[in-house]
């Protein structure tokens, strides 16, 4: 890329102690770029250390190993005001409409709450600046008095995303923005983030297992599967063409959009391995049907196989991109 | 451009529910909270309505209840039922001090070992350490140390409380930690004093009074048993415990003296344990809507 | 080609609590049957009335302060209405079966799985305890648990959450029963589990002829798994008929608006929002419940109430305007944004 990335993840490790014997790596060995006015979706199922990765980029943990640099800083290590200053660059925005907002503060308290932390203007101006955001995400101006328990999932999500706009950061992470969202509450909030990223260019991280929201809004794709990265690249190739077989897979087994479109699938067995006792070498092998002897004792790198995809796995190599048989038309 | 929520009224569904059905008390509160004010009226104005409790009148000793002495009196001829309304105030202030230095210090310790992990492992160590002192013992102790008197009771009674509080609040305030809302806090630049006492305080509060009202009961009760010992409140201030005390020498004679300063102990600690109950029946998160139908 | 036989037949259901002042209303006159072997797709947001529905069916609502009411509720002819209690017990997990979202809240998590599976098995099916374990096993074999003995001996936690759904689903079936209500038995699942579990769910559903009420708000559930739905609005069916109608030519305001709302829907584009959301509990309603979220809506849909039109055999709609919504998807989203 010709220009520096917003965020730069290189070689990030994140390990959690269970007992005296065990350590869980959440994330292990991951490395990521996210640049200015895109958006990236980190998508893989439970255990694979998205959101754990989404904090490590916040800072709100620091990484065990790996760099993280935000705009072209290092801050991996940082605290402290240091770290608070930088956090005006990057905001997020939760799962959980319901526990992501003080019960005991009002709409409009906490949209203001970032601005006085960081002193930005007077008083009336910060009331002034909630106006406005309140306005921006579509929310009544006379909701600033009302408390959470009086706005709806939708409501409450664009409170956040109000607050996570008040310091006009230059990332935004996006947990699971609409999983706890009603399907038709999910358009309404799924359209504001992508007129937000057109109108001030923010860089977008979206953490999501919904493969449907991805496509829809995603610049470029990154699959997690048990706290490693096994496939990146723009999000259209991806999901058309994916190279990567858990990619395959997980592709596979999202619900057809029209019951015409039923067909028999190829569905792989097994569960999603917890990552306390991951299988060796390629963590995928035990629920490959491609799986060799190699891929269960060494471990496959993330290597570049396109000027712009890349992908773990032993039977892809580089600038010669195994041949998928049947590539998965992404129907509309 | 943005979605038509300016053109509907759309409050949440949750708003309709929750504040009828939490206006209304149960008669078992209003109960409580009835007797509640009555003692504190006593306490405030006991000494002034009931006239003589402290002069010694021989001649009227061990009298049963009656028209002239409401409650009897005790071997002095004293009057039970002036006494025990006196007592009143003992008790209440008892339990209202010990229920907020308890508590006070108690939260204090408690968010700091709750939230920062580093401290929490030394600090309730020392809170345990703590709890295994007696209330009683140590009330004896500090009788003899430093004379017994209502300052040294209190003392006594708190500091084995203190462990308590910190307890519970350390517990909610590591379940309050993990919370998006507080995680959002942290992302937004809140800074660490005013996430503690912005968000995470305010939101233990319920738990946390309604603990604080269990602790005043039981100090009443201990200020009771301690007076009843003789380390509690010196004979001259009658204290509930301190009647019952000399009660129980002439309990076949005269039980009087010792049923109606227990029975006012009795609805006391039951009126504020009611009270506690019903504070934490309404302040329970859960019982808020959560409407999946 | 035969018509499969309806198997639950239910007319006019509405479910109701509170009383006074507080009475509110759940679920509003909805009728669906199910035959053998088909499943019947309940499809609503929450607030819905989906999930009230299929409890009220077995009854698994506390009755104090519930009050249930239909013209007719039957299982093969008998009905359900005013059971006398000791055969509804004989039908809940005999005759119904139910699976619920959270596999882990309803597990014992006190008991193993083998004495759940045969404890399920004695009580309806009266076997002795070994043709019990053996039914079990042959259940657990059926739905890929693979060493079936081991698991028995397991408890729920420490199985995934997609083997205790596989577990649930073996409970709920080894009694062979002829209708199983899944209220939205995939949503805790990881998506390449979730795939799984509605393949067996199909696949043992053909086996055993079952009809199966599969509750959910995923329309990508509905695509695969459905033979009819029936679409779920503040407690009304307000659109019900064989699933491709209801992808091709939905006919209400609120089943369009559903459709269009999916990103499947409009690569790239907008997504087509339905505006506002759910009416306020205990507000009377006069004309359409949807009227005011709706991109048809017209005056008299405010104010006239809607009577369920039949369009073609068996796809049923409680639209006003469906004649304009059937124009299909381009005339749709000029509506919608015009």
């Amino acid at each position: 890329m010709a220009e520096h990335a917003l965020v730069e993840v290189e070689d990030v490790t994140r390990q959690y102690r269970l007992d005296w014997r065990r350590k869980v790596r959440a994330v292990d060995g991951v490395s990521l770029s996210l640049h200015a006015g895109e958006t990236l979706s980190l998508v893989g199922e439970s255990g694979c250390g998205k959101s754990t990765l989404a904090r490590l980029i916040l800072r709100l943990e620091a990484p065990d190993q790996g760099r993280i640099r935000l705009a072209g800083e290092d801050i991996t290590t940082l605290s402290g005001a240091a770290l608070r200053e930088r956090r005006r660059l990057m905001q997020m925005i939760f799962q959980d409409p319901y526990a992501c907002l003080d019960p005991r503060m009002t709409a409009g308290d906490i949209v203001r709450e970032p601005l006085d932390n960081y002193h930005i203007g007077t008083p009336p101006q910060r009331r002034a600046a909630v106006h406005d955001l309140m306005d921006r995400v579509g929310l009544r101006r006379d909701y600033v008095s009302r408390y959470p328990y009086e706005l709806s999932g939708g409501q409450r999500q664009r409170l956040g995303i109000a607050r996570a706009l008040a310091l006009k950061p230059k990332v935004l992470l996006a947990d699971e923005p609409v999983s706890a969202l009603d399907v038709s509450i999910r358009a309404q909030v799924i359209n504001l983030l992508v007129d937000l990223q057109k109108e001030y260019g923010i860089a977008i991280l979206l953490v999501s297992h919904d493969i449907d929201v991805v496509a829809h809004v995603s610049h470029r794709i990154a699959i997690m599967y048990v706290g490693r990265i096994v496939e990146t690249g723009p999000a259209a190739r991806v999901l058309s063409h994916p190279l990567h077989p858990y990619t395959r897979a997980l592709l596979d087994a999202v619900p057809v959009a029209h019951p015409r479109l039923r067909r028999a699938r190829q569905l792989i067995e097994g569960d999603v391995p917890s990552p306390v006792d991951p299988p060796s070498g390629c963590r995928f092998h035990p629920r490959c049907p491609m799986a060799t002897a190699r891929c269960s004792s060494e471990v496959p790198l993330l290597k570049m196989v396109e000027h712009d995809r890349s992908v773990a796995c032993h039977l892809v190599a580089p600038h010669h991109p195994m041949s998928p048989p049947e590539t998965q038309e992404r129907a509309t | 451009m943005a979605s038509n929520e300016l053109t509907l009224d759309t409050a949440g569904v949750a708003s309709d529910d929750t504040p009828e059905a939490t206006r209304r008390l149960s008669a078992g509160v209003k109960a409580s909270l009835y007797l509640l004010c009555a003692y504190v009226a006593i306490a405030l104005f006991s000494p002034l309505l009931v006239g003589d409790y402290t002069t010694i009148n021989t001649g009227q000793r061990l009298q049963p209840p009656g028209v002239e002495h409401w409650f009897g009196t005790d071997h002095l001829g004293r009057e039970i039922f002036a006494r025990s309304l006196v007592g009143t105030r003992t008790s209440l202030m008892v339990g209202v001090t010990v229920a907020a230095f308890a508590t006070v210090f108690g939260v204090l310790i408690g968010l700091y070992a709750g939230f920062f992990r580093m401290a929490d492992r030394i600090v309730m160590g020392l809170m345990d350490g703590l709890m295994a002192i007696p209330g009683v013992l140590l009330a004896i102790a500090l009788a003899s140390l430093l004379g017994g008197n209502l300052i040294t009771l209190i003392v006594a009674i708190t500091v084995p409380e203190i462990p308590r509080m910190a307890r519970l609040t350390r517990s909610v305030v590591l379940s309050l930690r993990e919370q998006s809302f507080v995680v959002a806090a942290v992302s937004i630049g809140t800074s660490t004093p005013k996430i503690l006492f912005r968000h995470i305080l305010p939101n233990a509060v319920g738990t946390l009074s309604v603990q604080a009202t269990y602790v005043g009961a039981a100090a009443i009760l201990t200020e009771s048993v301690l007076s009843f010992l003789g380390v509690g409140i010196p004979p001259e201030v009658p204290s509930w415990g301190n009647i019952m005390a000399v009660g129980r020498q002439y309990f076949q004679l005269a039980p009087w003296i010792v049923g109606f300063p227990g029975l006012f102990l009795c609805l006391l600690v039951l009126a504020v344990n009611l009270l506690g109950d019903s504070l934490r029946d309404r302040l329970d998160p859960r019982t808020n809507i959560r409407s999946d139908l | 080609m035969s018509h499969p036989q309806v198997v639950l037949k239910v007319e006019d259901l509405s479910v109701s609590f509170g009383a006074g002042v507080e009475r509110f209303s759940a679920v509003r006159g909805i009728s669906f049957d199910i035959a053998a072997g088909k499943t019947l797709c309940l499809v609503g947001e929450s607030g819905s009335g989906k999930s009230v529905s299929a409890m009220a069916l077995l009854g698994l609502l506390p009755p104090a302060s519930t009050s249930i009411q239909a013209r007719r509720i039957t299982l093969h002819g008998e009905s359900l209405l005013d059971m006398r209690p000791s055969r509804m017990r004989e039908v809940r997990g005999g005759e119904i079966a139910f699976i619920f979202q959270d596999p882990m809240t309803s597990l014992n998590p006190a008991l193993t799985v083998g004495f759940q599976i045969t404890e399920a098995i004695r009580l309806h099916r009266k076997e002795s305890a070994g043709a019990a374990r053996r039914l079990a096993l042959d259940m657990l074999e059926r739905v890929r648990i693979s060493d079936g003995a081991q698991r028995l001996e397991c408890y729920p936690h420490q199985l995934s959450g997609g083997m205790r759904q596989r577990v649930m689903i073996a409970m709920a079936l080894a009694c062979r029963p002829k209708v199983l209500i899944a209220d939205e038995p995939t949503t805790a699942l990881d998506v390449t589990v979730q795939a799984q579990i509605l393949a067996l769910i199909d696949e043992l559903k053909h086996e055993f002829g079952t009809a199966v009420l599969l509750i959910t708000h995923d329309f990508g559930v509905v695509a695969e798994m459905a033979d009819e739905v029936a679409i779920m609005y503040a407690g009304e069916i307000v659109e019900s008929g064989p699933v491709s109608d209801i992808f091709d030519a939905p006919s209400h305001g609120y089943t369009a608006g559903l459709l269009a709302a999916l990103p499947k829907a409009r690569e790239g584009q907008r997504l087509v929002e339905i505006p506002g959301s759910l009416p306020r509990r205990g507000r009377p309603q006069t004309g359409c419940v949807f009227a005011p979220r709706c991109a048809f809506s017209t005056q008299d849909c405010q104010v006239a109430q809607p009577v369920p039109v039949q369009l073609t055999a068996g796809h049923t709609t409680r639209c006003m305007n469906h004649t304009t919504i059937r124009l299909g998807p381009v005339a749709q989203a000029e509506v919608a944004h015009g």
